[in-house]
């Protein structure tokens, strides 16, 4: 043991001693005045670890020192509660100290302070249960100017993870940090450092015949976040660490925990044999055991231990008939494989996704498990977790990770889980304003087809939501933009779970629609399929590209059916929009009294990068014209001729003897 | 052989003959001037279709492109590889080696370029319509009526390197693929060439020095346009050819340029070869018209409207046969329905104006005088009808005289 008194915890479920030997005490500078003018000053935020091979013998520590001044009153209620997580399930909590300076006074409450134990289960909303615990650190009479000077030891490590070691420090956070540390002491001479998003690399010296490698940053700026942008542009950086020399070497870390057909029982083996004489074929056969693991299998994450980590085996599963994300992908894999279909559980991110690549190779990136089916030539990325799937194969929603570890593949590094980005959702718009005359109200009929992802969102919609509700919102949602709308009957739906296409009905009527001076008429024309699909960044001035989300497709037809033949100035020459990110292209036509808008998006990628956003907000605002605007019509009396036309064919009709007509 | 054959080709219709001097009197006070477009044109176009945006801009830039004899610009628009890899497939034979075939084909492609406008681009051109079928759109256009009659064309466009381009194209009227055509044409080539130096191995194979004479005197009288020798050499040519459409469709099209009783013939030994066929409705209109055969027309016409959909000059040539036979309501009838199909063609109303006039509906046909200065701003007044005698006593009327006082 390297300084740590080897006792169980109390009671209090912590223990309060010394820092360990192998820490080193970092100074800081109390006087240093703060710029920032947030609510906390960080003097120092120092992180060290000791983490040596025979982790039986000494368990890995993690050691944190923070110094903090409260600077306001909303310092005050931020900062005075302390916040350690940790898992009792192989951790300890060591309690070293915890200082309030005052006025260069010090006292140490670290035995007196009062502490409450919290399982949080922060995730708990996910149906994910982790069993991780925060001590509450509640320290009395802080007050504005207080330093409060902190430090504790986490004992122990997932032992699913074995012998090797990794991690990552942050480089930078949102606020100041006047002095910022980190260090690792390790016997193992295997470990790589890689600094992501600052050129940093930490120093190597032997401290008591062990390798320390240790970082020291000074006045370390905030980040400033732009927001919606994707993990692999963030501004912040870290510094990781890991002593997998490969992804190949993750992969095989990986690989023992994932043999699901060995430990296939006569259960599992049953349910195989029954869905294969339900299906009609393979491919068959892959979506029903994708739907069966989906909904069948209650998602219930009890990621407590090595649980974290190692899938229960599918048997459990299915006996138990509910598992987390990596329960469903083995189970899924052992279906599959029993029937002799190739298919793998694949790690992959579902925070990180494209980011994955910028670390170094570690297990402890992902966090979340789908499952790699090679077929027939293609390759599918199934998500046993996913509901409100349904089509063929070859129709399912997708979601894009960015990369995936699959687990035992032949190719046993990272891989892209696509190509190419893959156009997520497509959606269909078919929208008819119908008139009787100009003095009547419209009638306003929708028909939205959605596939893809879109339909899965919708599906979702309709089975969660009441009728009444969804029609109700949408409503609300077109009243918006029309004025006097109400609905004229009611919200009606197809989900064609074949071809997983979701189609909407609506029908609305809306009153004192048009506009009318002497020969002319107004209305306005809303195209309200895209109002929502591609939206502005809240933050314009941005340092980080913008994340739009994964290419998709909206098409749209608007058909303005006039009560009669109308004399409009259009100019009928198809418009293109287009940016590196999108192409939003529109044409007008008129013919037989009917006024067509047909148009077109399509989002290309999924950021938009800093270098385009100039163009990218220049093209929205210009597109942005067409999704609102008013038409102007002559009618009857103003189209030349137009009498003239009427008389004469009324005649004609008289010569060719048909005057009942 | 290859070098000035063009095979493309407006066919003409007597009874379009008939129909245009009628319209040509009338057409002959017309002002000069092109009457600006309406503000009604987009009142009536033909019923729209679900149209593939790219597909039918492009359908509209091939007419604009006809109507004002762009070759370039057409030839922008062409993506001959299928039609040339047809002809190249129908040159497959040992005597012609690859560089010699793609030669020949070289001088085709550049022959087709040369001529698609001198053989289509006489007139004005429409899109009548336009339909997207998967990765094709098939974009109908029609020329205007004219005294060389009318064609109509549907050309088959595909998505070539993000562009849509005309990749082959058929004359509805004669009921002939482009590519079919040229294959079966260099097919035939190719086959008498090789004949003469390979041995035949079945009868059908077994051609007469004479025979192959006979084939290519044919194709030189086409190549020169020369009406009295292609009649010769037709009537010298095998079985073997005068069986297929494609020589007699040549013959047909030889003759339309003469009106010396040639181009009935010329009709006559098609219908009598290939008459039974129904497809062929429209093209001999012309000789059911003249033989009185009002009824087939009709029907040959009706078809060909099922084909093409709805155009206000099938409805003009339906009235013009109505009228032939005395059918006066028939005519009114047909005359009302080409309005009601396209209320802006403006031929409809010429050839009203005449037979309102000849069957003495004075104050009718002031109406379509009102129709024709008011929507097509055609600067009408009581000059434009002095030169001819079959308004003479339209001018006298009560109703004329009150219009041409009114524009006065």
């Amino acid at each position: 043991m390297v300084g740590l008194a080897q006792m169980e915890p109390t009671e209090k479920g912590y223990l309060v001693d010394r820092a360990p030997a192998w820490v080193t005490e970092q100074s800081y500078d109390a006087n240093k005045t703060s710029s920032a003018s947030q609510g906390t000053q960080y003097l120092l935020v120092d992180q060290q670890q000791h983490v040596l091979q025979d982790q039986k013998l000494v368990p890995p520590q993690y050691h944190y020192h923070f110094v903090i001044r409260i600077l306001n009153s909303a310092g005050l209620s931020q900062s005075s509660q302390l916040h350690i997580t940790f898992n009792p399930a192989y951790q300890t909590l060591h309690l070293h100290s915890l200082k309030i300076i005052r006025n260069g006074e010090t006292r140490d409450v670290a035995d007196q302070v009062y502490v409450r134990m919290v399982q949080q289960e922060q995730q708990l909303a996910s149906d994910i249960h982790d069993g991780l615990l925060t001590a509450v650190l509640i320290p009395e009479d802080i007050r504005v100017g207080d330093i409060i000077d902190y430090s504790y030891t986490i004992e122990g490590r997932n032992p699913i993870f074995g012998t090797h070691h990794f991690g990552n420090y942050s480089l930078n956070w949102a606020v100041p940090v006047d002095k910022m540390a980190m260090r690792v002491v390790t016997d193992s001479s295997r470990f790589s450092f890689r600094s992501v998003g600052i050129e940093l690399k930490p120093t190597m010296a032997r401290f008591g015949g062990l390798n320390e490698y240790k970082l020291v940053r000074m006045d370390v700026p905030a980040v400033i976040d732009d927001g919606e942008t994707s993990l692999e542009y963030t501004r912040y950086a870290w510094m990781d660490f890991s002593e997998y020399p490969s992804w190949q070497a993750v992969n095989r870390w990986a690989a023992h925990l994932y043999d699901g057909v060995s430990t296939a029982n006569d259960d599992v083996k049953a349910l195989a044999l029954k869905l294969r004489q339900q299906a009609t074929s393979e491919q068959d056969y892959i979506t029903r055991a994708l739907f069966f693991v989906q909904n069948e299998i209650r998602y219930v994450g009890l990621e407590l231990g090595v649980n974290s980590h190692r899938p229960r085996a599918p048997g459990e599963v299915l006996q138990k008939r509910y598992g987390d994300c990596k329960d469903k992908s083995l189970l899924l894999t052992t279906l599959l494989q029993l029937q002799g279909i190739d298919a793998w559980p694949a790690l992959v991110s579902s925070v990180a996704r494209y980011s994955v690549m910028r670390n170094l190779p570690s297990p402890g990136v992902f966090d979340h498990v789908v499952t790699l089916v090679e077929f027939n030539g293609k390759r599918y990325w199934l998500d046993g977790t996913r509901l409100y799937q349904a089509g063929r194969l070859d129709n399912l929603g997708i979601a894009d990770f960015g990369y995936a570890l699959v687990v035992g593949h032949r190719n046993q590094e990272l891989q892209r889980m696509y190509e190419t980005l893959p156009i997520a959702s497509l959606v269909e718009v078919e929208e008819d304003i119908l008139a009787d005359a100009f003095n009547q109200p419209v009638t306003l009929k929708i028909k939205s087809v959605y596939h893809g992802n879109a339909a899965e969102m919708r599906r979702y919609q309709f089975q969660t939501v009441p009728l009444d509700n969804i029609k109700r919102n949408y409503l609300e949602y077109f009243s918006r933009y029309y004025k006097n709308m109400s609905a004229e009957s009611a919200l009606t739906y197809e989900d064609d779970t074949e071809r997983n296409r979701f189609v909407v009905y609506e029908t609305y009527r809306i009153d004192d629609y048009w506009k009318r001076g002497n020969a002319l008429v107004q209305n306005k024309i809303f195209n309200l399929s895209y109002i929502e699909a591609l939206k502005a960044p809240t933050v314009r001035q941005r340092q980080s590209p913008y994340y739009l989300g994964l290419p998709r497709r909206v098409n749209s037809v608007l058909r303005l059916h006039y009560p009669e033949s109308v004399t409009i100035n259009l100019d009928e020459t198809p418009v293109s929009i287009e940016n590196p990110a999108f192409k939003y292209t529109y044409q007008d036509r008129y013919a037989d009294g009917v006024y067509t808008h047909r148009s077109s998006l399509n989002v290309l990628q999924k950021d938009v990068a800093v270098n385009d956003m100039d163009s990218f907000l220049r093209a929205l605002d210009q597109i942005h014209n067409d999704w609102e605007y008013t038409l102007t019509v002559g009618v009857a009396a103003s189209v030349p001729g137009r009498q003239e036309l009427q008389t004469l064919k009324a005649r004609l009709k008289k010569l060719a003897g048909k005057n009942h007509d | 052989m290859t070098n000035d054959l063009s095979p493309f080709g407006r066919r003409w219709s007597g009874l379009l003959i008939l129909s245009i001097a009628m319209l040509l009197s009338a057409c002959a006070t017309q002002p000069d001037s092109t009457p600006p477009l309406s503000a009604v044109t987009a009142m009536a176009q033909p019923p729209s279709q679900r149209e593939d945006d790219a597909g039918a801009n492009t359908c509209r830039e091939i007419a604009r492109d006809l109507s004002h004899h762009d070759s370039a610009a057409l030839n922008g628009k062409l993506d001959l590889r299928l039609i040339l890899q047809q002809v190249f497939s129908a040159l497959d034979s040992q005597l012609l080696d690859a560089t010699q075939r793609q030669k020949l084909v070289a001088q085709l492609e550049e022959q087709i370029k040369s001529k698609l406008v001198e053989n289509y681009g006489e007139d004005n051109w429409d899109m009548l319509r336009g339909y997207a079928d998967g990765d094709r759109y098939l974009c109908l256009l029609r020329t205007d009526m004219s005294n060389q009659g009318v064609s109509y064309v549907e050309f088959d466009l595909r998505m070539v390197d993000g562009r849509m381009q005309i990749v082959d194209w058929i004359d509805l009227v004669q009921e002939q693929r482009v590519s079919e055509m040229f294959r079966e044409l260099f097919g035939d080539i190719a086959t008498m060439l090789e004949s003469s130096t390979k041995p035949a191995t079945h009868y059908w194979e077994l051609f007469t020095p004479q025979e192959r004479l006979d084939f290519f005197e044919f194709l030189k009288a086409v190549r020169d346009q020369d009406s009295s020798r292609i009649f010769t050499a037709y009537d010298r040519l095998s079985w073997r050819f005068k069986q297929k459409p494609l020589y007699a469709l040549l013959v047909v099209k030889a003759a339309s340029a003469h009106g010396d009783g040639l181009y009935q013939k010329a009709l006559k030994n098609f219908e009598q070869r290939f008459g039974g066929e129904d497809h062929y409705g429209i093209l001999l209109i012309d000789l059911y018209v003249e033989e009185r055969r009002y009824e087939q027309a009709i029907l040959g016409l009706k078809r060909f409207r099922d084909k093409v959909g709805a155009d206000p000059v099938i409805d003009i040539l339906l009235a013009i046969i109505e009228r032939e036979q005395g059918h006066s309501a028939s005519f009114y009838e047909h005359c009302l329905q080409a309005i009601n199909v396209n209320p802006n063609y403006v031929q409809t109303y010429w050839l009203l104006l005449d037979q309102l006039v000849a069957d003495r509906h004075y104050d009718d046909a002031v109406l379509v005088l009102n129709v024709l200065t008011s929507m097509f701003n055609f600067a009408l007044s009581e000059h434009h009808f002095e030169a001819d005698e079959k308004y003479q006593a339209f001018r006298k009327s009560e109703a004329f005289r009150a219009w041409a006082l009114d524009r006065a």
